[in-house]
């Protein structure tokens, strides 16, 4: 929804002031109520979907693959489609790098390796069908409760298999859980010497600043990012509101994870 | 087919409410295909097909190349439609992503390459690393209606037409003889797909069409440029003389009684039969011209056996 | 690999159906009401495909507008995850499913009221999660149900089903393993009537055994606009109890 000047002005106006007044009523750390669905695919190893109250909507399938870890580089690819973006187009582009590189740096190799020669690759195709504030964060949900939900062929083949020239075989049908941690992504939007998560898409439009977070394993860590989230508004960023919005993400973080845990 | 053709709507008009009283613009009957003309040039594999005023020039070309990996035993073919703006002013230079044309290209990709027409297993040479690739250039020269038609025949008789170099293997090593030094060989056509275009139109109200059991729907064969324009809906049949339904294509359009496309499907066998006796005698000529000598140099005689 | 029975000497297929069974079809409507004004879920056997309608909206670009009647778009998104092998690449611009649109595109304009909607442009997006043969039939099905939902005035129902030929046993709704293994023919039926929208065969078929295949085909596909209404009616009753008991 495009707003008017005026609005915009009266909104910004609303979110700096003590303590911020957020246009739905929310609290400065209070989330917007999501659903999420996992394992409806049966052709992928994991899926979930995952649905905002503002009607953003995000599919994420886990496919894996058996390679010979020696020659691949990477065991996790990411790809990334949202409706209505070209794949060259900024925010598709911006997002995928963001994923890979959370993704690739974070996730552990030896959590994958299935012998010593062949370890499973993990293909992680994320299509969100509709987004109207950035979708990093609920993307990087829906890729969350898909690994944690994501079931792999058990392997009954031995484990040392350097010398054998054969590929590892599985069990005819029982099923492994991946056991794997996965980094969650926060947005938090800067306005004024205020800090808010997951900011609205009417939010975005008049905050000073985004910043991104990334939390695995307990910890804040690399990538933090600042995210331009509109044109007109955004401003530097002061140490006084990274500091707040990383304090912000440490408080509730752990609430987040262990409510995608249940 | 063109979009930035415009007809006024009087003549439009005067076209359809002909058709309602069984004309068409150029006094053929409703299921009367129009003159094959059938042209070989002086190589293998050059082939002009004109019917009525539309002309599709068609080359056949093949070289070495090396298989797919999961192929390895099948040669490679490839079909390529090219439309210009030599064929009428609604085609782009180098556009051909148009609807028409993806539909055109895989109605004949369809009839002639997937419906295995060419025997691409002939073509290999040394399993796995070498086989020929042949292609077929179609070459759109002049519009007037009925593109897929006309390209499939010439496509077909190409083939038909075509002989590639023979070629000697000893091993891994190939010896590709000139045409001058060896007998060329035929390609192996195993059938040979017709495709017969039909058009429809609706005389009545989009209500009658869906709603009504009239079906007097008009359904004419091979149509003209101008019928193309204006027609509601249209229906490719794709057979060969074995009685095979090669490919049938009824992308949409005016909504048709299935007893009415089978009927379609029957007129089009018709046709088929017809087209390939022409081609087939049509090769049989200039192979004869080629070869004016034989009887000549034939060792037959005229003795009572 | 052991060859697969495609369809026994007892006249069963590899799914347990019998020839003139289809597969399960479950299909609701309005399920992505923020996203669009008209959408639907439908499951037909392991095909999973979500449609999305917008519109009558002013269109993207002034060149596509007509001055009587609206136009359509469609726009399908095969996902790299559908099948049960990832694949390397996208689909979005292969000739496949370009040609795909265009008939889909074509196969509506003449079911859609058009007219009564100049100037506009009606956007249909398709998102297939997963698919397993017998794709186009399940688009269709998934338009028909999505532009209802978007109370866009249509003729009729248009439902599509694929109809294999086994050596002379024509089978209903072919499953993917089914698919690659005979030839099949699509069909787009126009409501209860027989009229067909859409044709498509694209392997040989003996030309005697045609008239069977379609008279299979056209029964299936009423079946399913008989399951596709069930489900609307259902969808309707229950919004109309929705608006009754607020008041």
């Amino acid at each position: 929804m495009v707003l008017s000047v005026t609005e915009k002005l009266y909104l910004h106006e609303s979110l700096v002031s003590n303590p911020p007044a957020r246009p739905d009523g929310r609290s400065a750390d209070q989330f917007r109520p999501i659903e999420i669905f996992t394992d409806f695919l049966p052709t992928s190893n994991g899926s979930s979907k995952i649905v905002a109250s503002d009607g953003t909507e995000c599919i994420v399938s886990a496919k894996c693959k058996v390679v010979d870890h020696t020659l691949e580089e990477d065991l996790i690819e990411v790809d990334v489609d949202i409706a209505g973006h070209r794949d060259d187009s900024p925010l598709v582009q911006g997002t995928l790098s963001v994923l890979n590189r959370v993704l690739l740096s974070q996730i552990d190799r030896g959590s994958l390796r299935l012998t010593k020669k062949y370890s499973f690759k993990l293909y992680i195709d994320v299509l969100v069908l509709s987004s109207y504030s950035h979708p990093l964060t609920l993307i990087s949900f829906a890729i969350y409760s898909a690994l944690n939900s994501t079931l792999l062929p058990t392997l009954i083949s031995s484990d040392d298999d350097l010398d054998v020239a054969e590929l590892p075989t599985f069990h005819d049908y029982d099923l492994t859980k991946l056991t794997i941690k996965v980094p969650v992504l926060f947005t938090v939007a800067v306005c004024g010497k205020n800090v808010i998560v997951d900011p609205a898409s009417s939010e975005s439009d008049v905050a000073n600043n985004g910043i991104l977070v990334t939390w695995y394993d307990g910890k804040v860590t690399a990538p933090v990012r600042t995210l331009g989230l509109n044109e007109d508004y955004v401003s530097g960023i002061t140490p006084q509101s990274l500091a707040d919005g990383l304090k912000l993400i440490e408080d509730i973080a752990p609430k987040v994870v262990k409510a995608l845990d249940s | 087919m063109a979009k930035d053709i415009d007809i006024s709507s009087s003549e439009a008009k005067f076209l359809i409410d002909s058709l309602k009283q069984g004309f068409r613009f150029d006094s053929r009957g409703f299921e009367e295909f129009r003159d094959v003309g059938i042209e070989f040039g002086k190589d293998f594999g050059d082939v002009t097909v004109t019917v009525g005023r539309t002309k599709v020039h068609c080359r056949i070309s093949c070289s070495i190349a090396q298989p797919y990996e999961d192929r390895p035993f099948e040669g490679l073919f490839y079909i390529s439609t090219e439309s210009s703006p030599m064929a009428g002013p609604q085609f782009e230079n180098g556009n051909n992503t148009g609807e028409d044309e993806v539909l055109c290209s895989r109605i004949i990709e369809k009839a002639v390459r997937r419906s295995g027409a060419l025997d691409v297993e002939g073509l290999c040479i040394v399993a796995g690393s070498k086989c020929w690739a042949v292609r077929a250039d179609v070459h759109f020269l002049n519009c007037d209606g009925g593109f897929i038609d006309v390209s499939c025949i010439a496509v077909m008789c190409g083939l038909l037409h075509f002989r590639k170099p023979d070629v000697t293997v000893a091993g891994e090593q190939i010896t590709v003889h000139s045409l001058d030094e060896r007998e060329p060989v035929p390609l192996g056509v195993l059938h040979i797909p017709i495709c017969v275009t039909f058009s429809f139109f609706n005389p009545e109200d989009a209500e009658e069409n869906i709603k009504g059991d009239l079906n007097n729907e008009i359904c004419l064969i091979d149509a003209t440029l101008k019928e193309e324009l204006l027609r509601d809906g249209t229906l490719t049949v794709t057979l060969n003389k074995n009685r095979e339904v090669v490919q049938v294509s009824k992308a949409g359009g005016l909504p048709m009684d299935a007893l009415m496309l089978m009927d379609c499907c029957h007129k089009a066998y018709k046709i088929t039969e017809t087209l390939t006796d022409q081609i087939t005698s049509e090769l049989k000529r200039d192979a004869d011209s080629r070869n004016q000598f034989a009887a000549m140099l034939s060792s037959e005689n005229a003795r009572v056996s | 690999m052991s060859r697969l029975e495609i369809y026994s000497p007892e006249g069963l297929r590899v799914d347990g159906r019998r020839w003139n069974e289809l597969r399960r079809l479950e299909c609701s409507i309005n399920t992505h009401t923020s996203a669009s004004d008209g959408s639907s879920y439908l499951e037909q056997g392991n095909n999973k495909i979500i449609t999305l309608v917008n519109g009558p909206q002013e269109p993207k670009l002034r060149s596509q507008m007509s001055i009587q009647k609206a136009t359509i778009s469609v726009a399908i998104n095969i996902t790299r995850f559908s099948k049960m092998e990832r694949s390397k690449t996208s689909h979005r611009n292969e000739r496949r499913v370009l040609e795909m649109q265009t008939a889909l595109v074509r196969t509506f304009e003449k079911n859609v009221q058009l007219h009564l909607y100049p100037r506009t442009q009606i956007d249909i997006q398709i998102h297939v999660l997963q698919q397993d043969g017998g794709l186009m039939g399940s688009l269709i099905n998934g338009i028909t149900l999505a532009l209802i939902d978007a109370g866009i005035a249509m003729y009729d129902y248009i439902s599509g089903v694929s109809v294999g030929l086994y050596d002379t046993t024509p089978l209903l709704d072919l499953n993917s393993v089914e698919e690659s293994s005979m030839s099949s023919v699509t069909l787009g039926v126009v409501g209860k009537s027989e009229k067909l929208s859409l044709l498509l065969v694209e392997d040989k078929i003996p030309l005697d055994r045609m008239e069977s295949v379609l008279a299979i085909g056209i029964a299936g596909s009423h079946r399913i606009r008989e399951l596709m209404d069930r489900e609307l009616r259902k969808h309707g009753r229950k919004r109309l109890s929705n608006v009754s008991s607020n008041n």
